[in-house]
């Protein structure tokens, strides 16, 4: 196991994943710090729950894309370098399999970890009068990582079994439009069976928009257990065919 | 030569799907724009306007790039793979023409998507019961957003022949995009190629985003200009790396 798991790291050496995560983080710095400076300081005082708010839109737009990416990366040794019939002689190829998604696992983890940070970081720049309550940042960690992990999933399951990467680029581009436009539709069933509608149904921060004064007001709303409990159910699954499905591909 | 090049390139392309890409995902933005548009219809009163700002603005700020840099790295990832470098770079071709042969077929892709855009909007403004047909003015923002898109599809071939990866420049792509919206805010869109798509799709939008007609059909020029010049010096003075 410990061999395996050294070995995927020695393969994305010098691939240069995490310079490109890197960069992703500093555009949502960016993104986020810039949508704060248009407000005014009444409006600052709830500044977490904003953040709350647009983290997640912002992810809807950007993790399909960078997930589709990390996993093809991830998965160009075995793909572009044809290894795999190699390397399932060497190893165990379901393990295989699993050190993909651990990895991926590891790189998301460090990835939420550092948006909590920006969290930090943009509250102690704008010192917001409400403070953060710690539910809510368990709230965010669960909403971003395990709807970013089932997204990484798929991605990974679909950069397995099509040499030509297009494919799986396209349905990250795809599924960032679903998406983004899943969150200005009302709550049914196909919210729920597409896997990248979940940052939005995730979300614990709603909003209501004054027409006549335009203010906008922030409020807590209950986090959706059901949502959760179906995308855990989404995940496991995922998994269980995903990897029977590797583990059924002809190499 | 150039004309012989381009074909080489398209048979190429040959059973990539490509087309299957470019033909789906524009229909995702043209359907959502008008079931937002169904939603919203109380708020939004100036009919085919109000529809573009609703089919043209995600495209236009989040999508064009990342499609159309799907494409580029297709075109160069045949390139990067079994050695075919060497073979390119041996072949008695202009090294200029290898370039330009890659860039003709992106800006027809662009040109193609556009076009394919304003069918889908036409189409989506009949389904929600818009009467007559789009303004001209709608269908010149489509083809000064196909202008302002060259100079994207020429930067993505160059970002695309240097990295060897075919995942990277689509994710610099996406990018590359929220860094124009945020430059574009700033009111600096003109100087970074990937906010002239959103500028000259004019998208959500009522006044013309485009100040300086001059400014933003000079600057997609000398965008598509200076990248098309890079990538042919790069194509000439770098050694390739083939595997």
């Amino acid at each position: 196991m410990q061999r395996e798991w050294r070995t995927e790291w020695i393969k994305v050496r010098y691939r240069k994943v995490g310079l490109l995560l890197m960069a992703f983080l500093m555009l949502i710095f960016l993104w986020v710090s810039w949508a704060l400076s248009r407000n005014t300081k009444e409006e600052m005082a709830d500044g977490y729950r904003m953040i709350f708010l647009q983290l997640p839109m912002i992810h809807t737009i950007l993790a399909p894309t960078m997930l589709a990416m990390l996993a093809s990366r991830l998965c160009d040794a075995e793909v572009k370098g044809d290894t795999l019939k190699l390397l399932c002689t060497l190893e165990h190829k379901g393990r295989l399999f699993d050190m993909k998604l651990l990895m991926g696992a590891c790189y998301l983890a460090l990835f939420v970890f550092a948006e909590v940070g920006i969290l930090f970081i943009q509250g102690a720049i704008y010192h917001f009068q409400r403070p953060l309550e710690p539910v809510q940042i368990l709230f965010f960690v669960l909403q971003i990582y395990l709807v970013s992990f089932a997204i990484f999933l798929l991605q990974v399951v679909l950069s397995f079994f099509f040499e030509n990467q297009i494919l799986p680029l396209a349905i990250g581009l795809l599924g960032s439009f679903v998406g983004l436009f899943s969150w200005f539709f009302a709550n049914g069933i196909g919210k729920l069976v597409l896997i990248w509608a979940y940052y939005s149904q995730l979300c614990f921060v709603a909003f209501d928009w004054e027409k006549e004064t335009r203010v906008i007001t922030y409020y807590n709303k209950p986090f959706d257990v059901f949502s959760f409990a179906l995308l855990i159910v989404l995940l496991v699954a995922g998994y269980v065919i995903g990897k029977s499905l590797f583990l059924r591909k002809e190499i | 030569m150039l004309l012989q090049c381009v074909r080489m390139e398209q048979k190429k392309l040959r059973h990539s799907y490509l087309w299957l890409v470019f033909l789906v995902i524009p229909v995702i933005p043209a359907v959502m724009g008008g079931g937002n548009y169904l939603q919203n219809i109380g708020i939004l009163e100036a009919e085919w306007y109000s529809l573009w700002t609703q089919c043209s603005l995600f495209y236009s700020n989040f999508f064009y790039a990342p499609l159309i840099a799907l494409y580029c790295a297709y075109i160069w990832r045949i390139e990067h793979l079994n050695h075919n470098w060497n073979q390119l770079m041996t072949m008695p071709i202009p090294i200029k023409d290898v370039f330009l042969a890659k860039l003709c077929l992106a800006l027809l892709c662009t040109i193609a998507l556009q076009g394919w855009l304003w069918v889908l909007f036409v189409i989506t403004g009949k389904v929600v019961g818009l009467t007559g047909m789009p303004p001209l003015k709608i269908f010149s923002w489509i083809l000064r957003g196909s202008i302002g898109g060259m100079g994207i599809a020429a930067l993505q071939l160059v970002l695309s022949m240097i990295i060897r990866s075919f995942a990277v420049p689509i994710a610099l792509a996406l990018l590359g995009s929220i860094i124009g919206l945020l430059i574009n805010n700033g009111g600096l869109g003109l100087f970074w190629p990937y906010a002239l798509m959103l500028m000259g799709m004019n998208a959500n939008q009522t006044e013309d985003m485009v100040g300086s007609v001059i400014g933003y059909w000079g600057s997609a020029g000398v965008f598509l200009l200076v990248f098309t010049i890079m990538g042919i010096w790069w194509l000439g003075k770098k050694d390739v790396v083939a595997s």
